[in-house]
Formats: structure tokens, C-alpha cells, sequence
């Protein structure tokens, strides 16, 4: 398994703008799904810890990734300090979490993993910032709004921040998000749409995907 | 605070632009003013500020964008008169209390603004305004009454605003980048600021009537 540096996930976080946020119970869809992700252009990648067999879809799907050297794959939805060493353990290559928890952090930084915890004030934005997190999740997205973080980013300067939730694969929603600040965001439901889930239409996904990356860059460019 | 109804927030790296702001505020009654401590050198025009405002014998000068114990000591011990957070951060209450200085740590759901409360905080900023909007305040006053809310983010110096905010139950409003507008601090029209200061306190005014 392809080791990577924090600085090297959060770089690539940076650059990619998004990140995709999927969870399915098959290994097949799951695959399929990283497939046309990979290809187009996704280079990190969160499958979120939502369903009973979801620890040995992630493992499956971790060996499975080993054929892309460059793709960095980590564990979302994790709530707890024995789920993320668990976690840690089977390969996951950054932890992302919908909550701010302590207990998380501290084991993080003992792993020398990215912690990427879920936060809703700028209380808890600090707060987060001061255990130790690089990246923060700003959640959910479609709640706070781009009006969130541009009224945080004037009083914290060097915020990293990524929203999930309600983020969508349109270049007004997009660009309202990169102008308040945001270096990248997290999308799941709105790209990974039950219709082409259920079609497994991957070409669909693969184009969607590509389609998602282009509007950032264009955004970016601006 | 309550009496003033409008804290005006301000930064600036000009010590004699920030005393001019100052002054035009004081000229247009305003009586409690925060200094934002957003640059480098926000310390030192603060220490001139207060130096400039000893002239004043009835404005309150204190200090925002303050996010730890050891900053908020600094500035108490230069003589803020009061200590401003974005944050709720406990160990900022400690070393208020110490001084004996308020604190007005910034809040963004009912659980920290009863934490707030319930470790000191008599006056609770409600950050950033615009997203929470003043439904949330309408919605919280009702079950914790007594709250002394500070909007700040996003109120505008118009009378549908500052209306809105003052009827949903908020005690004051804090106004920076609406009220120091760049075109303002540019031409240094502080005729101008004084005028749309006295403009904003009028309204505040009415509103509460």
C-alpha cells in the first residue's frame, strides 16, 4: 500500500478541489465507483464508514486501489477514537469525521494521520485548529452556506476548509464556495446520483466527475 | 452596551487614521467602540487609541478578535475596557474574571451561549449574524430569557436591519465593514462617518421605541 505524507494528502486536496464522499454496501459498485472516479480525474477519494459491512468493503476496496499509485484513499463518517485505530490499522490513508472529537485528534497525531473533523461554529473551528487539524470539514455545507465562511475567514486567517453536505456540481454553487475560501469541497448524493448508481451507468459517473473538476478549474482560473 | 444599542468594529494599521475613526465616532454618539485586533500591529494602535480616548470620560474602548488567555491578558493589561471573542473559549473567561474585565465571547448555537453563561458571560456576541439571522434570536430569547445579545456579522446600518434585529430581542448591534465602508476610509471622509453613525443610532433608536 502507497504511504503518503499528511502534507502530500492535503496538497492533493488542494489541488483537486473535490473530493468524493461515497459509501455502497457491494464491493462490486464500490470499485466500479472508485473506477470512474479515478478516471475522471478524482485523486482522493472518502468512502464513508455507513453501513455493517463497511470495514471490509474499505479494506477490500483498499487493496483493490493499490493498482492506482497516486490515489489516496480514506475513511468519512467515523465517530470514535476505536473505529479510527481500527480503521488506521486496515490502511485508511486520512480520517474524516461529521463531528469535533477530542479522543480522535489525540490518537490522529499519535498515528501521524490526517484528522479531518466536522464543525459547524467557529468555536468549534478553533477549537479543532488548536488539537491539531490541517484540514477541517465545515458541515453540513448546505446549512452554514458560503456565507459562513466568508464571514470566518477575515478572523481566522489560513482556515482550511472543506464543506460537505449539499455541495453541488454547478459552477454557481461551486463558485460560491472557492470565493468564500474554501479549498476544496465534498461531494457525495449529487454526484453519485441513486439513478446512475442504480443504472451503473460508469461512463455517466466518469463524465459527471470530469465535468465537476473542469468547473473548479475554470472557478479557479477567474 | 445596551444603552449604546451600536458597537462599531474597526481595525486599522493607521494609528492617526484609527484616532480620526475614533474621534468621528465619539462626535456622532457613540459611546462604546471595539478595536479589532486583526493585524500586526493592532496592539500598538490599540495602546494609542486608549491613550487618545482618556480625553473621553464617558466611552468604553475594548478589544476584539481576541482568541486566547495570553492575548486577552496582554490587552487587559494595556487597559481594555472590555475583551471581544469570535470564539467561546473558556480559559478567556478565567482570565476576565481575574481582572474583573467583561467578557463577550462569540457564540454560534444555544449550547455555547448557555456555556457562555453559565462560566461568566453577561453580554454574548452572536457570530456571524448573517447566517444565523435574527430568527435565531427570536427562537432562543424566549427559552433562556434574560439573554444580552450582540449581533455581529452581516447588520446593515439601514432601518430594515437594524429594525429586525433590535424586535427579534438582540440588545445591541456591532457594525464594522457597513459602517467603515472603503470609500470612506479612502477619501477619510469622517464628515461622512460621523453622519452615518448619528444615522445608525437614530434608527436604533426608533426601533426600540
Amino acid at each position: 500500500m502507497a504511504n503518503f505524507s499528511n502534507d502530500t494528502i492535503q496538497q492533493a486536496m488542494k489541488s483537486s478541489g473535490m473530493i468524493p464522499v461515497f459509501y455502497h454496501a457491494d464491493i462490486e459498485v464500490a470499485k466500479a465507483v472508485l473506477d470512474a472516479s479515478y478516471k475522471g480525474g478524482v485523486r482522493v477519494f472518502e468512502f464513508t464508514n455507513r453501513g455493517e459491512n463497511a470495514f471490509q468493503v474499505f479494506t477490500e476496496l483498499l487493496k483493490y486501489a493499490q493498482k492506482y499509485s497516486d490515489l489516496m484513499l480514506g475513511i468519512g463518517t467515523v465517530m470514535d477514537a476505536a473505529t479510527t485505530q481500527k480503521f488506521i490499522s486496515a490502511g485508511a490513508h486520512f480520517i474524516v469525521s461529521p463531528v469535533l472529537k477530542q479522543e480522535m485528534a489525540g490518537l490522529c497525531q499519535k498515528e501521524n494521520k490526517l484528522w479531518i473533523p466536522g464543525c459547524a461554529t467557529l468555536t468549534e473551528i478553533v477549537t479543532a485548529k488548536d488539537l491539531g487539524a490541517k484540514v477541517i470539514k465545515i458541515f453540513p455545507g448546505s446549512v452554514l452556506g458560503p456565507g459562513f465562511v466568508s464571514s470566518i475567514m477575515p478572523v481566522v486567517p489560513g482556515l482550511q476548509l472543506m464543506p460537505t453536505g449539499g455541495v453541488e456540481p454547478t459552477e454557481a454553487n461551486l463558485s460560491a464556495w472557492f470565493k468564500a475560501g474554501v479549498i476544496c469541497v465534498g461531494m457525495g448524493s449529487q454526484l453519485f446520483t441513486k439513478e446512475i448508481i442504480e443504472t451503473k451507468n460508469w461512463s455517466k459517473l466518469e463524465q459527471s466527475v470530469a465535468d465537476a473538476l473542469a468547473i473548479i478549474v475554470k472557478i479557479r482560473k477567474k | 452596551m445596551k444603552e449604546a444599542r451600536i458597537v462599531p468594529l474597526f481595525t486599522h494599521d493607521n494609528p492617526k487614521d484609527a484616532q480620526d475613526v475614533l474621534e468621528a465616532a465619539y462626535d456622532g454618539g457613540i459611546r462604546v467602540f471595539e478595536f479589532t485586533n486583526r493585524r500586526e500591529n493592532s496592539f500598538d494602535v490599540f495602546t494609542h487609541l486608549l491613550s487618545v480616548s482618556k480625553k473621553y470620560s464617558d466611552l468604553m474602548l475594548g478589544i476584539g478578535t481576541i482568541l486566547d488567555g495570553p492575548t486577552t491578558k496582554k490587552f487587559i493589561d494595556a487597559g481594555a475596557d472590555f475583551v471581544i471573542s469570535p470564539i467561546m473559549k473558556l480559559e478567556m473567561a478565567k482570565v476576565c474574571r481575574d481582572h474583573d474585565i467583561s467578557w463577550i465571547p462569540g457564540c454560534a448555537t444555544l449550547t455555547e451561549i448557555v456555556t457562555a453563561k453559565d462560566n461568566g458571560a453577561e453580554i454574548i456576541k452572536l457570530f456571524p449574524g448573517s447566517v444565523l439571522g435574527p430568527g435565531f434570536v427570536s427562537s432562543v430569547m424566549p427559552v433562556v430569557p434574560g439573554l444580552q445579545l450582540m449581533i455581529t456579522g452581516g447588520v446593515e446600518p439601514n432601518e430594515k436591519s437594524i429594525s429586525t434585529w433590535l424586535k427579534a430581542g438582540a440588545a445591541c448591534l456591532g457594525m464594522g465593514s457597513q459602517l467603515f465602508t472603503k470609500e470612506i476610509l479612502e477619501q477619510k471622509n469622517w464628515a461622512l462617518l460621523k453622519q452615518r453613525i448619528q444615522e445608525a443610532l437614530t434608527l436604533a433608536r426608533e426601533a426600540r421605541k
